[in-house]
């Protein structure tokens, strides 16, 4: 009896077990798999120097006025942008070239050229020639001006356009236009909407007017004017009071921009005035009180800064303005003993090489995110590749949070070159930069490969970026991000300031 | 008991497995269709190189189903999208990405993430083993143009699943365990309740073998057992019965044997030592010699008969005779016997009646109880025979007025070598076998014998034998 209870405990028991090793099976993950990755095929050693952007195509809406002058007529074209040519000047040209399309009608004379675009934190200006306002009539120039606004704000990072004509902004109906920060639907809508706002400005009915104005402040870093779009508003003709008022409040979008007047002080000695000179041109006087010597003093903003940014506030709203004079208690504001304006005229030319553009940095934070740090730079600078990776690498070698995580200091030199192609930003790094990075951690190479993929990202061309050391392509910088593929951003790595995961 | 041991374990088994199987099979189903969805959806995106529409995308399907992870290889298995953040820019393969390269439209499998969060161990969804992460993965294949341009991965948490599946296990496993011990239990009293009485028979049989038939089974309820037990009670007791009447068969026998040899011996070795011999002595004892011979002889033949009853090996020549004419022929042969005792011997036909008999032996046994009644009766006694039909049977009376049987032992009086005085009974020169025969040559011709009898007053033997009319109806 024993004998057989003990077999079938025994026959229990490896039942159990039979059952058991038939239900389990746990084994670990295969390394024939491992083997088994694709491998990229192999690219020839090609070292490419300086930054280069192939020429590229990019699909535009363009509007055109429709023949009925009315409304609007969209076209979406392929536009080729050659190597040095942004997409902003690729579609104003293209727009102001006939169209094809017959209920398109094309209101600019065939003269009209684009003499210039600025891009500059989501804020396009366009500078057309004088020959746009060789148009039949002050309808057909706000349909070519608005032609302009809407095609731009089409295009991806454009936030506001603000169109000059020979350098000077337009006036509509008596009233500046300002910046276009929406697209527009039906010409006759909108200059109806401008005839009516200046008749109720004149009967003294209407309690205000707003426009989008682009206010220009000086960077925390002493070296750049960057805009700002705001909606402003005004009851009468004085245009200027309201931007200086503007300005006063400081800038609210740009974390690297400072305020350049005091809020709430009255520092105007009268009325802003509104001459014209000999030559015909139209000059904007500001005399301001000896308070505003003392703020400058107080504020340590220099004089260039403050000039900078009221000419380029003012001459990139007030219509057909040619340039400002600064003065205090009457007499023109000097930059300095060695650098003054003739007459104390300033003209918007001046300052243009002074505006400068925020790019956006992500840096590594302890945590091994990363996080947006806005830095002035100028607008070259915020449309290179190279510039960015420049600016990145200023934060290398720090201890300090946020921080580009390459533990010995990196220059520009270190990014022997860029090639941008088919949204692909191929980016060629020293032997320097890769030697600096081979003992870094896993949480650190995937900071430091990310932190440039983001910013890179943040160009509009650029959608993925693929890493080579002098232009061979390596496998990884210390063993964990694989540099053969072209990299896409990582949005979920981004915290926010407060440390929060962006999305 | 070990057949349904097993057959326990292997129900439990399946039904565990396929329990498992139904839960994981829905929920794979749903994910699978999730990862095919998304991965139409994404393909578009991932060509373009649009990582914020396909991140923005995978996450809010991550987040729509049960805090799930997405992963967008590309062709490379490069992690280009991660929902989690951590995997992006790395190598990734699983065997179920690899089946995607291979060809395969989609795959999936699940993984015990664990506590280093990665995907090393595939685990199956029915193990035992303490899973702390189970994790489904499902692969899909991105296709452009029917080309595949990479790999969407989601991850579903199915741990909850699993430990619900884990419990049902636990719960599965603890009733099979419940049952299997009750089924043990019981089976252990059947088979108590079973192997007891064989065992105690078998007990006894051995017992019985060993000489002992005196052993006795408990018989308890009224099922085959107990019926096979009370056949073996009743088989031994009458064992023991027949055990005991060969003893004294043997002893009585031996005894009835030994008597006359003494007797001859002791006659004989008297005539040995006499010297001188003296002739009237002499033919005296040989008189006696010989009649303890004749003795002897009539013994052996007595037995003889038994051993033949017994055996079966008497042959019986049946034919119809009339047992009222050869009752009044044996009292016509025992007349001149009871005259010389002084008895008067009468005989009462009261109805002629035909029986189906061996006559010689139905011949023998009237006369033997004839016989006997005379010798059991004193001087001026009476011994009245009589035959008439009671039924379907003919009866023959012997009633005689002698010393009758004591009421102890007339159930013994047709026991071999049974004696109830005897002294007398070898007086009168019998044998002790004369009933005996008797009853067994009447039992074998379809009758019987009884007797009456009251101490000092007489006896009443009552032969019935079947009448052959009867017989033959019957």
């Amino acid at each position: 009896m024993n004998r057989l209870l003990r077999l079938a405990a025994l026959l229990v028991a490896v039942a159990l077990c039979a059952g058991g090793c038939m239900l389990r099976e746990q084994e670990p993950a295969d390394d024939a798999f491992v083997a088994a990755l694709p491998q990229p095929s192999e690219e020839p050693q090609e070292l490419f120097l300086g930054e280069n952007t192939s020429a590229r195509s990019s699909s535009v809406t363009l509007y055109y006025a429709a023949a009925d002058g009315v409304n609007f007529s969209t076209v979406t074209r392929s536009l080729r942008v050659e190597n040095g040519e942004s997409l902003l000047d690729a579609a104003v040209d293209a727009l102001l070239r006939p169209s094809s399309d017959r209920d398109a009608a094309y209101f600019a004379t065939r003269d009209t050229q684009l003499l210039s675009t600025e891009y500059a934190c989501g804020t396009a200006t366009v500078n057309l020639s004088i020959d746009a306002l060789s148009a039949q009539s002050e309808q057909e120039l706000l349909a070519l001006v608005v032609s302009v606004g809407n095609t731009l704000l089409g295009i991806e990072g454009v936030e506001a356009v603000n169109v000059l004509v020979g350098g000077q902004c337009v006036r509509f109906s008596g009233l500046p236009f300002g910046a276009q920060a929406e697209p527009v639907g039906s010409i006759a809508a909108a200059y109806a909407q401008l005839q009516t706002e200046q008749e109720q400005l004149r009967a003294g009915t209407s309690s205000g007017v707003s426009r989008w104005a682009l206010l220009y402040f000086p960077t925390n870093d002493g070296r750049w004017l960057v805009p700002e779009r705001r909606r402003i508003s005004f009851s009468g003709t004085d245009f200027a009071t309201g931007l200086l008022e503007a300005l006063g409040k400081g800038p609210r979008e740009n974390d690297c921009a400072i305020p350049v007047l005091p809020e709430g002080v009255e520092l105007l000695n009268g009325a802003p005035t509104v001459s014209t000179l000999s030559s015909g041109e139209h000059l904007l006087t500001l005399n301001f009180s000896s308070t505003l010597t003392n703020y400058l003093a107080f504020s340590g903003l220099s004089v260039w800064e403050l000039l900078g940014s009221l000419s380029l506030t003012c001459l990139s709203f007030m219509p057909e303005m040619d340039a400002v004079r600064v003065e205090i208690n009457g007499t023109p504001i000097e930059i300095s003993e060695d650098s003054r304006f003739p007459d104390g005229l300033i003209r918007r030319d001046d300052f243009s090489g002074r505006i400068g553009s925020v790019a956006t940095l992500y840096l590594a934070c302890d945590d091994g995110m990363l996080t947006p740090v806005r830095r002035a730079v100028s607008k070259r600078s915020a449309l290179s590749a190279r510039s960015l990776l420049a600016e990145l690498f200023r934060y290398a070698d720090s201890e300090e949070s946020p921080r580009f995580p390459v533990p010995e200091p990196m220059y520009e030199d270190d990014v022997l070159g860029v090639q941008i192609t088919g949204h692909i930003a191929r980016v060629d790094l020293s032997a320097n930069f890769y030697r600096a990075c081979q003992n870094l951690s896993e949480q650190d190479e995937r900071s430091a490969v990310y932190a440039m993929v983001n910013t890179l990202c943040a160009l509009r061309d650029v959608r993925a970026v693929r890493f080579f050391v002098e232009g061979v392509a390596a496998e990884t910088l210390s063993g964990n991000i694989y540099l053969r593929s072209p990299l896409l951003p990582n949005p979920g790595i981004v915290a926010d300031r407060a440390g929060n995961p962006e999305g | 008991m070990l057949i349904i041991a097993v057959a326990f374990a292997v129900i439990g088994f399946s039904l565990i497995q396929l329990v498992g199987e139904y839960l994981f099979t829905q929920r794979s189903r749903d994910d699978q269709r999730i990862a095919d969805t998304l991965a139409e959806q994404l393909s578009g995106y991932l060509v373009a190189f649009d990582a914020q529409s396909m991140y923005a995308l995978a996450r809010d399907t991550a987040e729509a189903e049960n805090q799930g992870r997405v992963l967008v290889l590309d062709a490379n298995c490069v992690v280009q999208v991660d929902t989690g953040s951590r995997l992006n820019g790395t190598r990734f393969i699983t065997r179920e990405i690899g089946s995607v390269l291979a060809g395969e439209r989609s795959d999936y499998g699940y993984y015990d993430m664990g506590g280093a969060g990665a995907f090393w161990v595939r685990a199956a969804l029915t193990t035992f083993s303490n899973v702390s992460a189970m994790t489904g993965f499902y692969a899909s294949g991105i296709y452009e143009d029917g080309a595949l341009v990479g790999v969407l991965v989601y991850i579903s948490h199915v741990q909850e699943i699993y430990e619900s599946l884990h419990d049902i296990q636990l719960r599965i496993l603890f009733w099979l365990l419940l049952v299997a011990a009750l089924v043990f239990v019981i089976n252990l009293f059947i088979t108590r309740a079973f192997t007891r009485p064989i065992g105690e028979l078998n007990a006894g049989i051995a017992q019985m073998s060993r000489g002992d038939l005196s052993v006795r089974v408990n018989v308890r309820g009224k099922n085959e057992f107990a019926q096979l037990a009370a056949a073996f009670n009743s088989m031994s007791e009458r064992l023991e019965k027949l055990d005991k009447a060969r003893s004294q068969f043997v002893s009585n026998a031996s005894h009835e044997l030994k008597t006359p040899l003494s007797t001859m011996k002791i006659l004989i070795e008297s005539l040995v030592y006499q010297d001188p011999p003296d002739p009237e002595m002499t033919k005296e004892f040989l008189g006696d010699v010989n009649k303890e011979i004749d003795r002897l002889n009539r013994i052996v033949s007595d037995l003889l008969t038994l051993v033949n009853i017994d055996s079966g090996t008497m042959k019986l020549k049946l034919t119809p005779l009339n047992i009222s004419d050869l009752l009044q022929e044996q009292v016509k042969r025992l007349s001149p016997l009871a005259r010389e005792n002084g008895i008067e011997l009468d005989c009462t036909v009261k109805d002629s009646l035909e029986v189906m008999g061996d006559p010689l032996k139905l011949q023998q046994v009237i006369y033997n109880v004839i016989d006997n009644a005379i010798k059991y009766t004193g001087r001026g006694g009476e011994v009245r025979c009589s035959v008439a039909r009671a039924g379907r049977k003919a009866v023959i009376r012997v009633a005689d007025t002698g010393v009758g049987i004591p009421a102890e032992d007339l159930p013994h009086i047709f026991d071999r070598f049974y004696r109830v005085d005897k002294a007398r009974s070898r007086e009168t020169g019998g044998t002790g076998l004369g009933l005996s025969i008797v009853k067994q040559t009447l039992q074998m011709l379809g009758g019987d014998i009884e007797a009456q009898s009251e101490f000092g007053k007489g006896s009443t033997f009552t032969i019935t034998m079947p009448i052959a009319s009867t017989r033959a109806e019957e």
